[in-house]
């Protein structure tokens, strides 16, 4: 069979838009794929290995005796581990989302505090309950999470509190409530890469980069 | 303003109302009150959440609609021959919803995905699950979608 010695192939997600390009090689008799670029979505798992982790793209190199078992491989690999597909989960993999979660509050809490603290009184005394259904699904126990109260003169004036981890439209939740009004904070990012934290607030339909700045002229407004 | 505008402005009232409650609990200690109302906001999302799909999907049935009705109106036989049987499923059930999305989009693209994920969470929702929503963002991904899914 003529093939070359190099040649791309790109493996497509069923119905999802995941594309994972393969560079195919052919030298002494082994056929040696090397995964180059996945369009969306990440690879959790590294062939043959049990615990799922983020995985960069080039570590995944397959080989085969011949093209075929080496396309084979490659679907298969794909069907299994591109995306979030409820069948590549396992506890072990909702249990690192979870930590990840409460790394990425208390990152963005300490960020918080860094800015305001010698302005307002900081502090994580309250917490609220994390029990989702995706932790319940692979019976994990429940765990807390901090809320960060905000307090100034004159009484209280925010709280910084957990909402979802596994939610609808994002990588996670979390409210800012103050008295009079209501802002979502939101994580853009997709699982694995860094934080993209925006704000939502109910009078503007697109979000706000989220900065000290920002969060001063909250309390500023909602100053009691 | 068009009625995800209307029904933004409505759901932002409403879960305003409620965060007041839950902040008030919380900034009193009142422990259980405060699992009540964020209760409350949580099914108040997905209330609004099923709303804003129903409006999604009635759109994507009119526009979907519109695309058939242009296939068939070509002058060409041939080329507005495979119209005609999509022309008796118009408005029918038995056209799915991510067949009329198809219509609409390139399966696999951003768009379409995003009807789908939606779709599926929407299904969770109406068949007796929870999901936790961020609104805003389905918000404005809801509005997107609206001026992207056109004939």
């Amino acid at each position: 069979m003529f093939f070359p010695d190099r040649r791309r192939v790109e493996f497509y997600g069923t119905d999802t838009p995941e594309r994972l390009e393969v560079e195919v090689t052919h030298q002494d008799d082994v056929w040696i794929g090397r995964a180059l670029r996945l369009s969306k979505g990440r690879l959790l798992r590294a062939p043959g290995e049990s615990t799922t982790k983020p995985l960069k793209v080039e570590e995944i190199v397959l080989r085969a005796d011949s093209y075929n078992q080496l396309f084979n491989k490659f679907r298969k690999f794909c069907k299994v581990e591109i995306g979030e597909d409820i069948s590549s989960i396992d506890s072990d993999h909702v249990n690192d989302r979870v930590q990840d979660w409460k790394q990425r509050i208390d990152r963005l809490y300490e960020w918080i505090s860094n800015g305001i603290e010698h302005l307002y009184e900081v502090s994580a005394a309250d917490e609220v309950q994390m029990n989702e259904e995706m932790m319940q699904k692979f019976h994990l126990r429940p765990t807390t999470l901090p809320i960060l109260r905000v307090s100034g003169v004159g009484g209280m004036l925010l709280f910084v509190k957990p909402k979802g981890l596994w939610i609808v439209g994002a990588n996670g939740r979390i409210d800012l409530l103050t008295s009079a009004s209501t802002y979502f904070f939101v994580d853009v990012s997709e699982y694995g890469a860094a934080s993209n934290w925006v704000l939502y607030d109910s009078k503007r339909s697109r979000p706000q980069p989220f900065t000290i700045d920002l969060l001063k002229g909250i309390l500023g407004n909602d100053r009691i | 303003m068009t009625v995800f505008d209307h029904l933004a402005k409505t759901y932002y009232e409403f879960d305003q109302h409620l965060a007041s409650l839950e902040f008030e609990a919380i900034s009193r200690g009142w422990n259980r009150k405060e699992q009540k109302y964020a209760q409350f906001r949580a099914q108040n999302d997905q209330a609004y959440f099923l709303y804003f799909f129903t409006r999604l999907e009635d759109h994507i049935t009119n526009q979907a609609a519109l695309v058939i009705d242009r296939g068939m109106s070509l002058r060409s036989w041939k080329r507005r021959s495979p119209w005609r049987e999509l022309r008796s499923l118009r408005t029918s059930r038995r056209l799915g919803l991510m067949s009329r999305v198809a219509l609409l989009t390139e399966p696999g693209r951003r768009d379409y995905s995003t009807v789908k994920d939606y779709y599926e969470d929407r299904n969770t929702i109406a068949h007796g699950g929870t999901a936790t929503i961020s609104m805003p963002t389905v918000i404005s991904g809801m509005k997107r979608l609206r001026n992207a899914l056109r004939a």
